[in-house]
C-alpha cells in the first residue's frame, strides 16, 4: 500500500466515525473495516494530532456507544505529539455527563498512557484539578490520583484536597493509589499530610495498560525524527521526582522516632500558600525547596531563592545544607539551629534518665556535631555552654572520644571562664585517671591551643579590627578579652598539668611523648603561629632528658633549637618594630634558655655535667655531692638512652673480638653524632652543629 | 567520686551523686567561692507564693500588685479551669514565626486538625472515627505583665463513640507569666516567641501528636521540664506557707522519697503531715513579713522536716531522692507532673515554673 493510498483511507475511516449519525453496530461491514484501517495504522506509525483531535470528539462524546468509543480510545497512538486540544477536549466531555463512567475511565487510562508525549503540559496543567471533582467516584479514582500525582503542582495542593482524600481514604480504607497521590501532597507540604508514608510500598500505581504503554513507546521510538526536547526534560522531571520520592519513602521512617535530629523537609516555615506565593508562583518567582535541591551546582545557581527546611536541625543530617549554612548563614537561622541545639543536646546529655541503650543515639548525634563543626571551622557556642554543664557532671568515660574533640573546639573565652567550665574539671579528671586518659587530656588541650592559633585567635582580630558584618557562622557574644594572655595562661595551665602527669605517673615514655609534642607546639608559636612570646617550659623538661629512650633527649635538642629560632626571630622582629610584644620578658627569656642550652651543651660534649659552676643551672649539686668522675655519666655515649647505639657503633667500627668500652668513643664524638644521624636521631648532630661548633670557633677566633 | 559520696551523704545530702554535689555546695557555699551546681546556678533566693512582688528579688519589678491583690477573686474565676487536672508540664525553645494574630490562630487550628485526622488513621487516637477538630485561642487572663507573650490555649474536641455530644480530648495551654523582657536576642526578636512553658492534659498518643506537630511548624524543641530534688525541695519549702491566709481545710503536706534501689521491697516512702503543723515549722523559720525566701531557710526547713523523721523512725530521709511533692497549692512530680488545687496560686505557680524553664534556658545567654 503507498502511503498515498494509506493516507486515503485513514481519511475515510476518520470521515466514517465523524459523519455518520447512526453506525449499526452487527454486520456492519463497513465498521469493522474503518476500525482496522485506523487500528492498523496507528500502530504501525501513529495518528497525525488533527486526525487524533477528530477522533477524540467522536469517542469522548460516546455518540457511537461504549464498545465503539473504547476500542477507539485504544487506538490513539499519536505520531509524534499528542495535541492539547485533545487534551481539553477529553477534559470537558468528561466535564459533561454525556459520556458513560467506562469510556470516562478509559480516557483516563489513555491520558495516563500519553502523558509523557502531551505537547502543551503547563495547559494540561491548569486543567487537569478539574478532574479533581471526580474523586469520589469509584471506579475512576485509581485512575484519578495516578493522573493527578503526575499533574500535580506545588500551588495545587491545597488543605481541603488533603482533607478530601483523607476522608476518601477512611471510607474505602487505605487504598494504594491514594496514598500515592498523598505521597506527592507530602513531597511539597509534609506538614499538611501529615500521614506515615508506609516504605514498603514502592509501586502505588501499578500500570494495567503496560502493552498500550509500550506500543505507544514503540511508535514514538520509530518516528523519532519529531523533536523529542520537550520530552526529554518532562520525562527527566518525572525521572526526578520519582528519585526524591523514593528517597523520602525510604527515610528514616522508623528511625526518626527516637532519632531526635529532624528529617531535612520541603516545607517552608510557613504554613500555607497564601494568596500572595500562589501569585508569586504563577510569576515563576516561587522559592525552591530544599529538598529539591539535588546538589551544590543547584544551589549555587540560585541562592537567594532557595527555601530553608522547617526544621533547621535537619542541618546535622545534610552535608548540602551544611555548605549552604556556611554559605549565607543569617541570625535567625543560627538562632534557630542554636535553641534547637541547646535544648536538644540538654535533654540528650544532661537528662539524668540516660540509659546505656541511648549510648549509640547520642553518639551518633555527637559525631555529627562534630562533623558539622569541623566543617564551618568554628566551635558552636551553644556546644560550649552545654558542654560546660556536661563536664561537671561527667564520669570521663561516656563519649570520650567526642567530648574531647568538642573540647578542641572550643571557642575562645577569659582564661577564668575556661578554667572554670572546662580546664577544672578536665584537672579532676586528669588526676585520678589511668596514663591513657592523661595522654588524651594533654592532647586535646595541646589541639585546643592550636585550634586558638590557628582560627580562633586570627578571627577574633579579623572581628574586632575591620568590623566586618560577618566572619563566623555563629556569632557569639561580643566579649572584650585578652585572646593572647588566655593563650599563655593556657599554656601556663598545660604546663604544670604535664608536671603533674610525670610526677604521678613516673614519667610514663607515652605521657612524656604527649608532654613532648606540647612543648614542640610551644617552641614554635612565634615562628610558626605568630604568638609573640616565648614560653619556656618548667622543669620538667629535665624528664625528658633523663629517660632512657633515646627520643627524650634528641626531642628536647629539637625543642630547645627550635626554641632560640623562635627567640631569635621574635628579638629581631621587636627591634625593627614589627610587632609589639609587652609579655615578652627579653632578658629573663634569653637568660633560662641560655642555661638550658649550656646544660645541653656540658653535659652531652663538654663531660662537664656538674662542674661547670653555674648555679642556676638544672644540674647543679653542691660541690662535693657529686663524683667528678660522674660528669662523664651523661655524655652523649655514655648516656643510659644512647649506650646502645654507642655498642651499635662499636661493633661496626672496631674488630669483633674487642670492641672496646663506649668510653672509647669520647675522641670520635663527631662521628658518632653522624651515625645517630644515620639512625635517623638528626636532632642531637644539628643541635651540635648549631650551637657548639659555633660557639668552639668562636672561641678559638 | 566515691569518696565524696561518702561525705556528703554522711554530712547532708541525697543519694545521687550530683545532688550531692549540690547539696554540699549549698552548705559550703560560704567557705569556697566556687560552686559546683551541676546543670545550672540557682538563685540563692526566691519569692514566696503568697508575697508580693517586691523590688529586692532577682527579677525586676513587675506592677502585678493590683492584679494579685484586688481583682483576684476575678482572676481565679477565670483560671479555674486550670485547677483539679492533671497536667504535664513541657519546656520549649522559641518558637519561630509564631503569630498571635486571629487568622493565623484559625489557620492553625485546621492545620492541628488534620494533623489529628491523620494520625487518627494510623492508630485510633480518638476512640471513635469521628475526628478531633482543634482550636487555638488566645487566654488572656494568664498575661500578668507587659512583657509576657499572649498566652495560646489548645484544645482538641472529638466526639467520643458512645457519647452524643463532643468531649474536650486534649488541653493545652503555652504561657509565660512574668517573663523578662530581655530574653531574646533582640535582633531576632520579631521572628521568635518565646513561652517558656506549655503545659498539656491528654492521652500519651494525642500529646505526642501536638508536639510532633509544634515542633514542625515552629522549629522548636520540646521537652519534658524535670524538677531535680533541690527543685522540689524549694517548692515545699515555699508553698508550704502558702495556705497562711486561706480558711478552707488544707490537704497534708506531702513528701515523696525514692528508696535506692538496694532496698528491696520498698519502693518509696510518702511523708505527710498536716498542714497546720508544717505551718508552724514554717513561721518559726521564716518572718511572714519577708516576702522573699532564702536559700538558707528552704535548706533549714527541708532539714527539719527530715530530722523529725529521722528521730520518730530511724531513717534518713536525706540519703534518698525527693521524687514528689504535695501542698495545700499543688502537687509536683519530678518528671513533669503537676496538679494545682488551688486557684488563687495559679500565676504564681506558673510564674516560679516560668522562672525554672528560663533557668534552662538562659544557658545560652
Amino acid at each position: 500500500m503507498s502511503s498515498a493510498v494509506e493516507d486515503k483511507n485513514i481519511k475515510d475511516a476518520i470521515e466514517y466515525f465523524v459523519k455518520e449519525e447512526k453506525i449499526k453496530k452487527k454486520g456492519n461491514v463497513q465498521l469493522s473495516l474503518a476500525l482496522k484501517t485506523i487500528d492498523d495504522v496507528s500502530r504501525i506509525k501513529g495518528l497525525s494530532a488533527e486526525d487524533i483531535i477528530s477522533l477524540i470528539g467522536v469517542a469522548a462524546s460516546g455518540c457511537h456507544g461504549n464498545d465503539i468509543s473504547c476500542k477507539l480510545i485504544k487506538c490513539l497512538i499519536p505520531a509524534s505529539v499528542f495535541p492539547v486540544r485533545a487534551v481539553e477536549l477529553a477534559i470537558s466531555y468528561m466535564c459533561t455527563s454525556i459520556p458513560s463512567n467506562k469510556v470516562q475511565a478509559m480516557l483516563l487510562r489513555l491520558l495516563i498512557a500519553v502523558f509523557d508525549y502531551i505537547e502543551k503540559k503547563n495547559v494540561f496543567q491548569k486543567l487537569g484539578y478539574l478532574l479533581f471533582y471526580f474523586i469520589e467516584n469509584t471506579m475512576l479514582t485509581p485512575y484519578i490520583c495516578h493522573l493527578l500525582s503526575l499533574l500535580t503542582r506545588r500551588e495545587d495542593v491545597r488543605l481541603f484536597r488533603v482533607r478530601r482524600l483523607l476522608e476518601l481514604q477512611t471510607k474505602l480504607g487505605s487504598q494504594p493509589y491514594i496514598i500515592g497521590l498523598l505521597s506527592t501532597y507530602k513531597l511539597y507540604f509534609p506538614n499538611l499530610v501529615s500521614i506515615v508514608i508506609p516504605s514498603t510500598r514502592k509501586q502505588f500505581f501499578p500500570t494495567r495498560d503496560r502493552q498500550w504503554c509500550s506500543l505507544i513507546r514503540e511508535v514514538q521510538d520509530q518516528n523519532q525524527a519529531a523533536d523529542t526536547a520537550h520530552m526529554k526534560s518532562s520525562l527527566e522531571l518525572s525521572e526526578k521526582l520519582r528519585a526524591t520520592e523514593s528517597s523520602i519513602m525510604h527515610g528514616p521512617a522508623k528511625r526518626r522516632k527516637v532519632d531526635p535530629i529532624p528529617v531535612i523537609h520541603c516545607s517552608s516555615s510557613k504554613l500555607t500558600v497564601k494568596l500572595s506565593s500562589r501569585l508569586a508562583a504563577m510569576l515563576e518567582e516561587r522559592p525552591i525547596p530544599f529538598v529539591q535541591i539535588p546538589d551544590i551546582g543547584t544551589l549555587l545557581r540560585n541562592p537567594v531563592n532557595v527555601e530553608l527546611p522547617s526544621q533547621i536541625g535537619a542541618a546535622l543530617r545534610s552535608p548540602l545544607f551544611q555548605c549552604f549554612m556556611s554559605y549565607c548563614a543569617d541570625l535567625p537561622m543560627t538562632c534557630r539551629f542554636s535553641y534547637w541545639l541547646q535544648d536538644t543536646l540538654c535533654q540528650e546529655l544532661l537528662d539524668s534518665t540516660i540509659t546505656p541503650a541511648c549510648f549509640p543515639r547520642i553518639e551518633s548525634i555527637l559525631e555529627k556535631l562534630i562533623e558539622f563543626s569541623e566543617f564551618i571551622q568554628e566551635g558552636i557556642p551553644v556546644v560550649d555552654q552545654v558542654l560546660f554543664l556536661y563536664l561537671h557532671v561527667w564520669n570521663g568515660l561516656d563519649f570520650r572520644p567526642q567530648v574531647f574533640r568538642l573540647v578542641t573546639r572550643c571557642r575562645l573565652y577569659p582564661f577564668s571562664v575556661l578554667n572554670e567550665n572546662i580546664l577544672e574539671p578536665l584537672r579532676k579528671l586528669f588526676v585520678r585517671t589511668s596514663v591513657f586518659i592523661k595522654c588524651q587530656v594533654i592532647m586535646s588541650l595541646t589541639q585546643l591551643l592550636r585550634n586558638y592559633a590557628t582560627v580562633e585567635i586570627p578571627r577574633y582580630h579579623q572581628k574586632s579590627s575591620e568590623a566586618k558584618p560577618r566572619v563566623c557562622v555563629f556569632e557569639d557574644t561580643a566579649e572584650v578579652l585578652d585572646p593572647l594572655s588566655t593563650v599563655q595562661e593556657l599554656i601556663h595551665f598545660l604546663d604544670r598539668l604535664c608536671t603533674v602527669g610525670l610526677t604521678l605517673e613516673n614519667n610514663h615514655s607515652l605521657l612524656l611523648h604527649f608532654t613532648l609534642n606540647f612543648t614542640e607546639w610551644v617552641s614554635e608559636s612565634y615562628v610558626r603561629y605568630g604568638l609573640p612570646f616565648v614560653y619556656l617550659p618548667s622543669r620538667h623538661i629535665t624528664k625528658a632528658f633523663l629517660s632512657d629512650n633515646a627520643l627524650g633527649p634528641a626531642r628536647l635538642c629539637g625543642v630547645t633549637q627550635s626554641y632560640k629560632r623562635n627567640c631569635q626571630l621574635l628579638r629581631e622582629d621587636i627591634s625593627s618594630n614589627k610587632i609589639e610584644s609587652p609579655h615578652f620578658n627579653q632578658k629573663d627569656t634569653v637568660h633560662s634558655l641560655n642555661i638550658l642550652i649550656l646544660d645541653l651543651c656540658d653535659t652531652l660534649w663538654r663531660k662537664k655535667a656538674f662542674t661547670h659552676g653555674r648555679i642556676d643551672s638544672y644540674f647543679y649539686f653542691e660541690p662535693g655531692h657529686v663524683d667528678i668522675e660522674a660528669n662523664d655519666g651523661l655524655s652523649l655515649y655514655l648516656h643510659q638512652a644512647f649506650l646502645p647505639f654507642s655498642v651499635l657503633f662499636l661493633k661496626e667500627t672496631q674488630p669483633q673480638e674487642n670492641i672496646g668500652h663506649p668510653m672509647g668513643i669520647k675522641e670520635y664524638r663527631v662521628l658518632f653524632a653522624e651515625f645517630l644521624q644515620r639512625e635517623h636521631i638528626d636532632e642531637i648532630r644539628n643541635f651540635i652543629l648549631n650551637t657548639f661548633m659555633r660557639y668552639r670557633k668562636s672561641i678559638s677566633d | 567520686m566515691a569518696s565524696r559520696r561518702n561525705s556528703a551523704s554522711s554530712s547532708r545530702g541525697m543519694s545521687t551523686p550530683q545532688t550531692s554535689c549540690l547539696l554540699k555546695s549549698r552548705l559550703s557555699q560560704r567557705f569556697t567561692p566556687r560552686r559546683f551546681t551541676p546543670y545550672w546556678r540557682t538563685p540563692q533566693s526566691r519569692r514566696v507564693a503568697t508575697a508580693v512582688q517586691s523590688t529586692k528579688g532577682r527579677r525586676k519589678a513587675v506592677p502585678t500588685k493590683s492584679k494579685n491583690g484586688s481583682d483576684s477573686s476575678a482572676d481565679s474565676a477565670d483560671l479555674k479551669g486550670f485547677i483539679d487536672k492533671t497536667w504535664r508540664v513541657y519546656k520549649l525553645s522559641p518558637l519561630y514565626k509564631f503569630s498571635t494574630a486571629p487568622k493565623d490562630l484559625k489557620r492553625y487550628g485546621q492545620l492541628l486538625s488534620s494533623c489529628v485526622e491523620a494520625a487518627n488513621q494510623k492508630i485510633t487516637i480518638v476512640e471513635s472515627n469521628a475526628s478531633g477538630k482543634a482550636f487555638f485561642c488566645v487566654q488572656k487572663e494568664l498575661q500578668n505583665s507587659k512583657d509576657d507573650p499572649a498566652a495560646i490555649q489548645i484544645l482538641i474536641k472529638g466526639r467520643k463513640a458512645t457519647a452524643n455530644t463532643d468531649s474536650i480530648l486534649l488541653t493545652a495551654t503555652l504561657c509565660g507569666v512574668e517573663m523578662e523582657d530581655n530574653l531574646l536576642n533582640p535582633e531576632v526578636k520579631e521572628h521568635f516567641t518565646y513561652y517558656p512553658i506549655l503545659l498539656v492534659k491528654s492521652t500519651v498518643a494525642l500529646t505526642d501528636v501536638l508536639i510532633t506537630w509544634l515542633q514542625r511548624h515552629f522549629d522548636c524543641k520540646i521537652s519534658p521540664l524535670i524538677f531535680p530534688p533541690v527543685h522540689l525541695a524549694w517548692m515545699i519549702a515555699m508553698w508550704s506557707g502558702g495556705l497562711a491566709n486561706s480558711k478552707r481545710k488544707n490537704k497534708p503536706v506531702e513528701l515523696v522519697y525514692q528508696v535506692p534501689s538496694e532496698c528491696e521491697g520498698i519502693k518509696k516512702i510518702t511523708y505527710s503531715i498536716e498542714a497546720d503543723d508544717c505551718l508552724r515549722v514554717w513561721n518559726s523559720i521564716h518572718d511572714t513579713r519577708e516576702d522573699i525566701f532564702t536559700e538558707e531557710e528552704m535548706t533549714t526547713f527541708i532539714a527539719s522536716m527530715e530530722e523529725h523523721f529521722y528521730s520518730l523512725f530511724r531513717i534518713k530521709l536525706n540519703a534518698m531522692q525527693l521524687s514528689c511533692v504535695g501542698t495545700a497549692l499543688c502537687y509536683i512530680g519530678r518528671e513533669g507532673l503537676l496538679k494545682i488545687y488551688s486557684a488563687e496560686h495559679v500565676i504564681c505557680i506558673l510564674r516560679h515554673l516560668t522562672e525554672l524553664s528560663v533557668e534552662h534556658f538562659m544557658l545560652n545567654m
